[in-house]
């Protein structure tokens, strides 16, 4: 199977302040297979949305390698190739907020035609038409703004915007967040779709594991900027090696009051002040395995068997 | 309404903003075309008539012999015109007349000329320069913004009371006596003020606009910045420039005619709504108040600004596709 993305080493270093230096994400590699979902999870900071927009090249990296198609996506958002572009697109997390209020849908889709150069102008009513089919979208909507579109209709524009570059990879950023109940059921679907139809490789960011459980293939796991775990879904889900993707999934809210009561407070507090660059394990100072060496030495993500595709980054459990 | 109506059409849906428009055309023409209207000489003094109180009757008259006789000598276009339209008749002084017998119908029209003309200027200095450095420093953000907007805050910081007091006395002393000159330097400092609140508030505006979501996917769309910011950031920012403009401009008719009005802006023989509320002042007193010298010049004004307001709200509600339409 080839690879459609493949990530090496990227770090990222925010610095709010002249001497505050924020470790965004560290040493983070990771690859997908065409066709192929992989989930990015992990809890509010960890550095998830921050990897989406590096590999999307609107964040500037520090060190590290992005290829798209075996294409370099250069450190330098404003020299990333519009090669590269017009075969990775995002979804933002708000679509509605991503399509300009002032543009009509149409303009929208034939722009992003013509930036990526996908479709010559000739052909691009009947690719908007096949488009909007695709999709499930009605053709009268193509002349209204996005202010006068339904959440789910906002999302499927912003897909089909996507998809009119040509892309066939996908970044999602917390897809459902911003639909209902049964627009999500119908956004799952959509993506369900695209994979088995057109062969859409995605990169699903979510702290949804319900989500990720239904739709990704492959997950990696990020705590505070390094991958801890990573494997094939069922895998990672089903028997998680790492005691901070235990601690993730323990966090679910299972469907009985006593037992979500019980697990709540079997959780440890997370009071690890923000240290700006920590040496050893980050999860350290909350795992309830820690042992001495993990506050000296780094993990590095190892296979939890020999040839696995399993790998975990704690030394006690693998 | 259609959900394809332009911001046109949606603006002239609203009656209030029919009228306004309405009134701020038929002002301009009659101000534009002064020079073509049968209208009195506004200098033609007439002592017979002094402090003449306001009426309808006779609603035309013919020209003096003198006047007639100036008007066909008259060189250009405009006054050719007017005789082949007009030939002799001259609109009686329906606003009554001045101190001097002159002809106030005559004078407000011309004032109002020059507070137009220096509200026209504050618009396009405040369009060029507010909406340049305003949109420029909130989308370089950072320490270009930081750099640009103080230097915004030393702008608005000069005492421009301060600054037209001197370079009316510089002229003076210098020995200019151009009316002309001084009406370009009084304008020139009238628009030095006028774009420092479009600046602001473009700047406020694109600064958020720059970190949202369709910026970024614009980005990732592989726009070039040049694309980006002529055809995503610029129009979004079209309904807060239309804010601070419908701000901008009644403020500049406002402080022209405060101005005029202290003796520090437009001087005679030049007029403006300032100038002959201030002659209207001059001629107050208790026992014979001459009231309509305060009230013609006062009401045009209010009725530019009135109008500039009304049309203003509304031209902004129409260019924000996001509003609810009634």
């Amino acid at each position: 199977m080839t690879v459609a993305l493949e990530v090496a080493g990227v770090s990222v270093t925010y610095r709010p302040g002249r001497d505050d230096a924020v470790a965004a994400l560290r040493d983070v590699s990771l690859t997908v297979r065409r066709g192929r979902t992989l989930a990015l999870v992990g809890e509010s900071g960890s550095g998830k949305t921050t990897l989406a927009r590096v590999i999307l090249g609107l964040e500037r990296r520090e060190s590290g390698v992005v290829r798209v198609d075996g294409i370099d996506v250069d450190a330098d958002p404003s020299r990333v190739p519009r090669d590269v572009r017009k075969r990775i697109q995002p979804l933002f997390q708000d679509p509605g907020a991503s399509l300009d209020p002032m543009w009509r849908m149409r303009d929208l889709l034939i722009e992003a035609m013509d930036v990526s150069g996908s479709v010559p102008p000739s052909m691009r009513p009947a690719r908007i038409g096949e488009l909007l089919l695709a999709l499930g979208l009605a053709d009268d909507l193509l002349d209204r703004r996005v202010h006068e579109l339904s959440g789910g209709q906002k999302q499927r524009f912003a897909l089909a915007r996507a998809l009119a570059t040509g892309a066939d990879m996908l970044v999602l950023d917390e897809p459902l967040t911003a639909l209902d109940p049964p627009a999500q059921r119908a956004a799952m679907d959509l993506f369900a779709t695209l994979k088995r139809d057109r062969g859409v490789t995605t990169l699903l960011v979510s702290h949804d594991l319900d989500l990720v459980r239904t739709a990704a293939d492959d997950v990696v796991v990020l705590y505070r900027g390094r991958v801890v775990e990573s494997g094939p879904t069922t895998d990672v889900l089903g028997t998680p090696r790492h005691p901070y993707t235990r601690l993730l999934l323990a966090s679910v809210m299972p469907p009985n009051p006593a037992e979500a009561r019980r697990r709540l407070a079997a959780l440890p507090e997370d009071d690890a002040v923000a240290d700006p660059v920590p040496s050893g394990c980050a999860f350290a100072p909350r795992c309830p395995l820690v042992v001495d060496a993990c506050r000296v030495a780094t993990p590095d993500p190892k296979p939890i068997r020999d040839g696995a595709e399993h790998a975990a980054a704690c030394p006690v459990s693998v | 309404m259609s959900r394809s109506d332009g911001p046109v059409a949606i603006l002239f849906k609203d009656t209030s903003a029919r009228i306004a428009a309405g009134i701020l055309l038929i002002l301009t023409l009659v101000a534009m075309g002064a020079d073509v209207l049968p209208l009195a000489d506004p200098g033609a003094v007439d002592t017979s008539r002094r402090f003449a109180a306001p009426g309808l009757a006779p609603a035309t008259m013919t020209l003096s012999a003198e006047d007639a006789a100036r008007l066909a000598a008259a060189p250009g276009l405009a006054p050719a015109m007017r005789r082949a339209l007009f030939g002799d008749t001259v609109i009686a002084p329906l606003f009554g007349t001045d101190e001097l017998g002159r002809c106030l119908l005559s004078r407000t029209v011309r004032g109002f000329r020059l507070s137009l003309a220096a509200a026209a200027v504050a618009a396009i200095v405040t369009l060029l320069i507010g909406t340049t450095v305003g949109a420029f420093s909130g989308w370089k953000a950072g320490r270009t913004d930081a750099l640009v907007m103080r230097f915004v805050d030393l702008a608005d910081s000069v005492p421009v009371v301060f600054i037209v007091i001197f370079a009316v006395a510089f002229l003076r002393a210098s020995g200019i006596t151009d009316p002309s000159a001084k009406v370009v330097v009084f304008f020139a400092t009238l628009g030095m003020v006028s774009w420092i609140t479009m600046a602001r508030l473009v700047r406020a505006s694109a600064l958020a606009l720059r970190t949202g979501a369709f910026i970024d996917a614009s980005r990732a769309l592989g726009m070039s910045e040049p694309r980006i910011v002529f055809r995503h950031l610029l129009p979004n920012l079209v309904p807060v420039m239309i804010v601070a403009l419908s701000l901008t401009v009644p403020r500049i008719l406002l402080f022209e005619s405060f101005l005029s009005f202290l003796g520090m802006g437009v001087e005679a023989p030049d007029l403006s709504l300032g100038t002959l509320a201030r002659s209207g002042f001059a001629a107050f007193n208790p026992v014979d108040p001459r009231v309509h010298l305060l009230l013609v010049p006062g009401i045009a004004l209010a009725v530019l600004l009135l109008a500039l307001n009304v049309l203003g709200d509304a031209v902004r509600d129409a260019a924000d596709p996001r509003l609810p339409r009634p």
